[in-house]
């Protein structure tokens, strides 16, 4: 793996939280790195760490309630494991920026969203509040919000949720980061604003060549804007995968069953391949390889030992005892 | 003919039979759930404080003969005025009439106790209905009970109590009356907002695409839901009552003729115990207050946190990062680790182990 | 859209004083056939003659010799200029004067109280959230529970058993001469507020741990939402985070129990002034309660209630400021 045109590059983080019962180990020492430019999906279950994952990253995640280990956080060539919170605040919102899942919760509720966006220019800029305004009407314009300039002086009530998710980011791309993480950025929106969300995320990360951590549940949003793609089960990284081989041809049994969810127009003949149970519980996770309980390849050897994420040529890794090959697929 | 007599009896006392064990089996019901109910203060740490204290306030009110030495009603049983504590007056005798202040004190806790628990159900009962009705049927009716409200909630509530006991006399049925009269405002507004949020939950569209009536959906779907509001809030206000009663006692405007703790701390202040410096004689009724408006607000208040476990999380996350085993949180953490060189054999069964020290 | 909510707040107050005009002037009415009868009993060893010449004159002198509707209608148009009526009081004194007189002495109280209570209040309440979970933490949380338990009346007590009585560091009592003797110089201010010590600080006690109380709730109710890890992501600094975002939205239920304490400002103090024989509203009150003095209860009433509706008013209006969510018909939230 080539480290010099990484943008981001995470080395084994863990992530537990302690409570009274026990620990819950919501991630369970993950590799992540995205290119310069590159566009990577992280893909999994609610609840399977992705979120922790991304609030980690921006060491977001406080200590209580969470302990966090990491042996590696390097972004742009800057080591940011040991870095304390004050020197953190200089790196976020300039070098890298999150796009939160629910504008409506994630925007200050008494504040002009205008105001809100000009907090980022007047952070790390060191801009007039003039100045600053006319920044933000600029972002706004460019992440397609007509009339910004009315837009500018609105709260966030006052908006439609696609507007207000536009607005999340265009507060992200203000000072247009290196890097970019979006957590869920369409989940709570309508199907045909999501579309145009997307859209506007893809073109945005085109357009200022960012590298973005896409956060999602979602595979279908993911195959048109993705280059890479990991998929995480219970806090591990169980595939790891470009983009078309993914869907193509799955590796793991649980990429099968989450690519099986999605319905396909073109095959009528197509059997819908559903995973049953739920994502265990993070404090009862089972022994072995977690999946196994959900899993119809399943043997002895996957109900006691946890198998490794290995590398099978073509920069795709997964973590399977039995991965699947084109002719097992049903 | 005879035996369709015997048939159409049989019948008789089959459908009584019904009737009775359903009534029964309701009764056992309610009586297993409220049981259930006080396990689980009792399990609560603060709710047990409550019960505890509440327990034997109940016991000093109910066998008040019993346990007090004297009865404080009775006009013969008085000692010398203005006694110091002794074995045979434990808190002494008050200055202007010589009744025995211990005893006075215990049969206080029947007045206190008494007005409490009866105007915090019935707040409760008119909360609750005000609440749904205004929440659930809406239009004109919402409107009107929310306006009722705003006036209620400015027109200042002690000299209208003390113009009204005036009118209609100073009686603890009319004090009961006016503390409902008022108090019901701010329950039935919390209970309005929670049924605006039931109404608009899927079960209860579900019942009424289903053809259920309004009144059926009340009661069955909308009551329950706001239930535990209910219980806590009753508590919560049943407290606050016990506080406005003594005031209102203590301003020489409760039952004339009744003994009860405000009464008592009145009379500290007529009879001179300051200047005296009779301080059991003060301190002894404000603890009987404290002592039952505190258990009240305790089981109010663990109530709330076994209804809402997310009330306590904040306040716990530090506990638990203060008792933090480190080692085990390594050997978390090395597992973690161990597994990925190896193949991790073995379980993952946090739950048996403790994180405490 | 702001403009339309404030006006039809406004409409609705002036709707609901009337409405309360009209239960103030009706309520003290309920089941009494003859207003001068009730509220002007015989006294002495009148005869029954000479008492039914002084129930006339007195029908006469405060208007009960024409139907109550008519007397509703006096009363409204009194109202309108500044008129609430003559006292039962010898001499027959003016209400309004008689509030006027002895408003003053009840805001000295419970202004103070309230400016000490809130801000007090709020700093503790913030430090406490700061330090959550934490001994200052736990100890603000008992102590709300074990204050609101004790009767402002019942600390009352204490405080003049222990510092006036005891300690005599206070007086226990307010000098009578404290009123007539006050002529706006240092010392006649230094009088008022040594005797208002102890009433104040035992209304304070509550007060203060309320106000803690609601600011350590919201401020970590507030803290724990969404949009203080976005303001965070875009890397503001954790004062400007605490200020700009945290503490702007925090203020909100610490305005809402402002505004309720505002509106109590008058006619909190009752059962506290008594104890004190403080020369305030509530002693006017219970003086008028003991003498039936029914039209200065009925003027005392009314100002009260109209002071909690403006303070009602002027609270929604600051809300509507400080959060634009407020809507024309949705009001709170």
């Amino acid at each position: 793996m080539s480290e010099n045109n990484d943008m981001l590059s995470v080395k084994n983080l863990k992530v537990v939280f302690p409570n009274q019962m026990g620990v819950v180990r919501a991630v369970e020492g993950i590799d992540l790195h995205v290119k310069e430019g590159e566009c990577v999906a992280l893909v999994g279950e609610s609840g399977c760490g992705k979120s922790v994952t991304s609030l980690s990253i921006m060491k977001l995640i406080g200590t209580p309630p969470a302990l966090t280990r990491v042996d590696e956080l390097v972004l742009d060539g800057v080591e940011m494991k040991d870095l304390t919170d004050r020197e953190m605040q200089h790196i976020r919102g300039s070098k890298i920026s999150m796009i939160f899942q629910d504008a409506m919760t994630a925007l200050n509720p008494v504040m002009t969203v205008g105001k809100q966006i000009d907090e980022v220019f007047i952070k790390h800029f060191h801009m007039k509040k003039e100045e600053a305004k006319k920044h933000s009407i600029e972002a706004l314009a460019r992440v397609g919000v007509p009339s910004p300039e009315q837009r500018y002086h609105d709260f966030p009530h006052q908006l439609s949720g696609g507007m207000r998710q536009r607005v999340l980011i265009a507060m992200a791309f203000a000072c247009e980061p290196k890097f970019i993480i979006a957590d869920e950025p369409t989940t709570a929106l309508d199907v045909t604003i999501q579309a145009q969300v997307l859209e506007v995320l893809a073109q945005m990360q085109k357009n200022n060549n960012t590298s973005l951590l896409l956060i999602t549940h979602d595979l279908s949003i993911v195959a048109n804007m993705a280059d890479r793609i990991y998929v995480m089960y219970c806090g591990k990284i169980v595939e790891e995968s470009p983009a078309y081989p993914l869907f193509k041809d799955p590796k793991h049994p649980y990429t099968e069953g989450l690519l099986g969810a999605i319905p396909k127009l073109s095959d009528k003949n197509h059997e819908f391949i559903q995973i049953p149970d739920n994502v265990p519980h993070p404090m009862h996770k089972p022994e072995g390889c977690y999946f196994h309980p959900r899993c119809r390849y399943a043997t002895e050897e996957c109900k006691c030992q946890m198998p490794p994420l290995v590398d099978i040529g073509d920069g795709r890794k997964v973590r399977c005892f039995h991965p699947l090959s084109k002719g097992e697929k049903s | 003919m005879s035996i369709e007599n015997t048939v159409s009896e049989k019948k008789l006392t089959q459908n009584g039979k019904t009737v009775w064990s359903k009534i029964a089996a309701s009764c056992l019901k309610f009586l297993r759930n409220i049981g259930n109910f006080i396990v689980r203060l009792w399990n609560h740490p603060k709710g047990r404080v409550g019960l505890i204290i509440l327990g034997a306030l109940s016991v000093c009110a109910i066998f008040a003969p019993i346990i007090a030495p004297f009865d404080p009603y009775d006009v013969t049983q008085r000692a010398e005025r203005g006694l110091h504590p002794s074995w045979e007056h434990p808190l002494g005798t008050t200055i202007s009439t010589g009744q025995d202040i211990f005893s006075m004190l215990i049969y206080g806790a029947r007045v206190s106790l008494l007005i409490g628990i009866v105007t915090g159900i019935c707040i409760a009962f008119l909360g609750a209905i005000m609440g749904i009705l205004s929440g659930y049927v809406g239009g004109w009716v919402d409107n009107l009970i929310m306006r009722v409200v705003d006036v209620m909630l400015v027109i200042p509530t002690l000299p209208l109590t003390i113009v009204l006991t005036n009118l209609f006399g100073k009686s603890y049925f009319m004090i009961v009356f006016i503390f409902t009269l008022f108090g019901w405002t701010g329950l039935a507004r919390t209970i309005r907002s929670q049924v605006l949020v039931l109404k608009n939950s899927n079960y209860v569209k579900a019942a009424e695409l289903a053809g259920a009536g309004r009144w059926h959906i009340m009661m069955k779907h909308i009551l329950p839901g706001v239930s535990h509001l209910l219980i806590m809030s009753t508590c919560l206000t049943s407290a606050g009552i016990m506080v406005a009663e003594a005031g209102l006692s203590f301003l020489g405007l409760g039952d004339p003729t009744a003994i009860s703790w405000g009464k008592m701390l009145a009379e500290v202040q007529s009879g001179g115990a300051m200047l005296f410096g009779y301080w059991w004689w003060i301190i002894a009724p404000g603890i009987g207050i404290f002592l039952a408006v505190y258990s009240f607000m305790r089981i109010g208040i663990a109530m709330e946190e076994i209804f809402n476990p997310r009330m306590k999380q904040t306040s716990s996350a530090y506990k638990i990062f203060k008792n933090l085993n480190n080692q085990y949180i390594e050997e978390v953490f090395h597992s973690m680790d161990e597994s990925e060189k190896l193949g991790y054999v073995g379980g993952v069964n946090d739950n048996d182990e403790t994180v405490g020290v | 859209m702001k403009k339309s909510y404030i006006i039809k707040r406004i409409l609705y107050t002036v709707l609901l004083f009337f409405v309360v005009l009209t239960l103030n002037f009706f309520i003290p009415r309920i089941g009494i056939d003859d207003p001068a009868e009730r509220y002007y009993p015989p006294q002495g060893n009148m005869s029954d003659i000479e008492y039914d010449i002084v129930k006339q004159a007195t029908r006469k002198q405060y208007g009960f010799d024409v139907s109550t509707w008519k007397q509703y209608l006096r009363y409204v148009d009194g109202l309108f200029h500044g008129d609430l009526g003559n006292s039962f009081k010898s001499g027959s004194p003016k209400v309004i004067d008689l509030i006027a007189e002895r408003l003053p002495w009840t805001l000295v109280l419970s202004i103070t109280t309230l400016f000490i209570g809130a801000i007090s209040g709020v700093l503790i309440g913030a430090f406490a959230a700061w330090k959550r979970g934490r001994w200052p933490d736990l100890v603000l949380m008992n102590a709300s529970t074990i204050t609101t338990a004790l009767p402002s009346f019942f600390i009352a007590l204490i405080l003049v058993l222990i510092l006036g009585f005891e300690a005599e560091w206070f007086p226990a009592y307010t000098d009578p001469n404290m009123v007539a003797d006050f002529d706006w110089s240092p010392e006649a201010i230094g009088t008022v507020f040594y005797n208002a010590a102890l009433p104040i600080f035992s209304m304070a006690i509550g007060s203060i741990v309320g106000y803690a109380q609601t600011t350590r709730n919201s401020m970590i109710a507030v803290s724990g939402e969404d949009f203080i890890v976005t303001a965070r992501a875009k890397g503001l600094s954790s004062d400007t985070v605490l200020y700009k975002h945290t503490l702007r939205n925090a203020i909100l239920p610490i305005v809402t129990n402002f505004g309720m304490s505002v509106s109590g400002l008058v006619g909190g103090a009752v059962v506290i002034e008594q104890i004190f024989n403080w020369n305030g509203m509530g002693t006017l009150f219970l003086e008028a309660n003991n003498t039936n003095d029914y039209p200065l209860m009925m003027g005392i009433m009314l100002f009260l209630s109209t002071f909690a509706l403006v303070a009602n008013l002027v609270t929604d209006l600051c809300y509507c400021l400080l959060d634009p969510r407020v809507t024309v018909d949705g009001g709170r939230r």
